[in-house]
């Protein structure tokens, strides 16, 4: 039966196959005189998953973003999922030095968006990245990364 | 203003200036009154070159119409000089102008219009800011250190401005000595502007004590801040400073800091099962008090993997934090303690991290059903302001792990239909289960809108005084809704 559902998923999972879900249908019915054993297991319906997206930022992506170690520095993010029933979650984190959290969540409508608040940025952090991952429930990411830079101060 | 001259230089023909006209642009009288908001909007890359603006909105506006027009940008480039002294490498040569690196701001007082960039080594700068009335714009010199900063407030920034020259001139001195300095100890000197803040470059002790730092002639009241480089036990002591019109050669204020007494302050850092803590803690000693300075000292260690840890402080009291590092499943809490310093050794023993507390709870939305995919988030009050957030299940319900400490909470539901709820919970006594419900606010509502059209996913927070009350995004024309609960 195994092998059955095997070859059901080979031949008919993917659309835009007429021709093989033919030549599956005819294998199955002369197995079936052959052998006499036929087993039609019900239909499952494959539901794709759109990974989620990060369409929009500040600072934009593929910019730095300046971090001061006297002041709280904040960056977001506006990420789209299609599939409804996806709860994201987000990460954020400095790269080879701390994680940062999940940030604060914003919604509008079919968008979601999240918040980082800095509240005290390192000078050591001058370098690294400040990036941001959104994990859908099916665990595909988006990530967006930005090169820190630590403006000296007096 | 005082007696002087402008010893600085704005050359060419600008489009900036010191503004009489910052009355067109709206501000309350108070922006301390109640019901006063703040609607700050940060642009994304979903509309070019916009930037953070913020926007005041009165109690007897129309809250659910309001159209607010961004300010397009402008760029703002210069180049920065100053007149550094040599007095004692050759009296024929007193000094020279020279470029002058800085750190160069431009910022609206209670508003986040602005932008601050650091300039080259020839003191050139360019940065872009919303354009406006009433900027303050500052020049903190970062090299070389002889130079005074510059404030110029009220200024107006158009399009299209015209390079700027500044000169930062040589300053007045202001000059004393470290009466009682321990030439061991690495300490600085630096002047910082009381009514903004503006800190000026630190200076070097000098080994016999004495330091000396330039005012810009265009200010009177400072602060002298001294204290010992990262890491040293150099208590940072403020000392008032107002200059008068005769101080026209300067001003002299010796400083005593006082006994410095020494201590070895040392211990294990372990978990609530008493085993020691491997991940590396930030240990935070801040004094309450100095037993023989009126200063200041704020030092942080670290454990290493025994859990161990070893510093030095001066004598007093302090305020001591174990901050554990930021992980997605907490296994322990921050916690903070207070230390009498005051002998030469003192053994803390184990500074236990307590376990992390299970908190759970219902939400229901205004209809009483369970509310699904309501957010709740928590961040820390006294520690790192971490943020831990969850999400309610189709049942309303919630559960997560966190530190048992104050906690600064937020209910942000899923429609704009209910209100962001913002308080504070004490997870420091025990709590079984928290019922809360979804509540209706006032609605804020309107379109951002630059040169007629939307700005689309922008971010919004709404503010009442320092308090916030919401966050949001605009849709995709630029529209937003919100519900606020304003305090009255």
């Amino acid at each position: 039966m195994i092998q059955f559902q095997n070859i059901w998923h080979t031949f008919c999972s993917k659309p835009n196959k007429p021709r093989n879900a033919s030549v599956f249908m005819l294998t199955c019915l002369m197995l079936s005189i052959t052998q006499g054993c036929y087993y039609w297991r019900p239909l499952e319906v494959y539901t794709p998953n759109y990974p989620p997206e990060i369409l929009y930022s500040d600072p934009s992506n593929g910019t730095n973003v300046q971090l001061r170690t006297s002041q709280t520095n904040s960056a977001f993010v506006v990420v789209q999922d299609l599939d409804d029933s996806d709860a994201l979650q987000f990460q954020w984190y400095i790269s080879g030095a701390i994680l940062l959290g999940p940030g604060e969540s914003i919604s509008q409508g079919d968008f979601i968006g999240s918040k980082i608040t800095i509240v005290n940025a390192e000078e050591s952090w001058h370098g690294r990245t400040l990036t941001c991952v959104v994990i859908d429930g099916s665990n595909e990411t988006a990530t967006i990364s930005w090169p820190i830079e630590i403006l000296e101060e007096n | 203003m005082r007696w002087f001259t402008l010893s600085f230089a704005l050359f060419g023909c600008a489009d900036y200036s010191m503004s009489l006209e910052a009355g067109n642009e709206y501000a309350p009288s108070d922006i301390d009154a109640q019901r006063t908001l703040r609607l700050d909007v940060i642009p994304s890359n979903a509309s070019a070159d916009l930037l953070p603006q913020s926007f005041w909105i009165e109690e007897n506006w129309d809250w659910q119409n309001i159209d607010i027009e961004l300010n397009e940008s402008t760029t703002i480039e210069g180049t920065i000089y100053g007149f550094t002294i040599y007095p004692y490498a050759d009296i024929t040569l007193p000094g020279e102008t020279v470029p002058v690196e800085s750190q160069v701001s431009i910022e609206m007082s209670n508003k986040i219009n602005g932008a601050v960039i650091n300039s080259d080594e020839d003191g050139y700068f360019s940065l872009t800011i919303p354009s406006g009335v009433d900027y303050q714009m500052s020049i903190a010199p970062l090299s070389p250190q002889n130079v005074p900063y510059l404030v110029m407030e009220d200024l107006r920034f158009a399009s299209e401005s015209a390079p700027m020259e500044i000169d930062l001139g040589a300053g007045i001195p202001i000059y004393g000595r470290i009466v009682d300095f321990d030439p061991t100890l690495i300490a600085t000197a630096q002047l910082i502007d009381t009514q903004t803040q503006i800190k000026g470059p630190k200076v070097d002790i000098m080994d016999n004590g004495y330091f000396q730092l330039r005012a810009p002639h265009t200010r009177s009241e400072f602060t002298i801040r001294i204290q010992g480089s990262e890491y040293s036990l150099f208590p940072t002591m403020d000392i008032p400073v107002q200059l008068a019109e005769e101080d026209t050669d300067g001003f002299r204020s010796d400083i005593e800091v006082g006994e410095l007494d020494m201590s070895t302050v040392f211990g294990r850092v372990v978990d609530s099962n008493m085993i020691p803590y491997s991940e590396r803690c930030t240990i935070r000693f801040e004094s309450i008090e100095l037993f023989n300075s009126t200063g200041h000292i704020a030092i942080e260690t670290n454990n290493d993997v025994g859990g161990h840890y070893s510093t030095t402080l001066v004598e007093g009291r302090y305020k001591v934090s174990i901050i554990p590092p930021y992980s997605e499943d907490i296994d322990v809490a921050p916690t903070s303690l207070e230390l009498t310093v005051d002998s030469d050794r003192i053994p803390t023993g184990d500074l236990v991290l307590p376990s992390p507390v299970t908190v759970s709870g219902n939400i229901v939305g205004l209809d009483g059903l369970p509310s699904d995919g309501t957010v709740v988030q928590f961040t820390d009050v006294n520690f790192e302001q971490r943020l831990y957030s969850t999400t309610t299940d189709p049942q309303g319900r919630f559960s997560l792990k966190l530190p048992p400490v104050l906690m600064n909470t937020s209910i942000i539901p899923p429609s704009s239909s209910s209100a962001i709820q913002n308080f504070q919970t004490d997870l420091r006594s025990y709590i079984e289960s928290f019922e809360w419900s979804l509540q209706t606010g006032q609605p804020l509502s309107g379109v951002i809108s630059f040169e007629g059209s939307a700005v689309p996913f922008s971010m919004i927070e709404v503010f009442q005084g320092d308090r916030k009350l919401a966050t949001g995004l605009t849709g995709e024309n630029g529209e937003f809704e919100l519900q606020i609960q304003v305090e009255e």
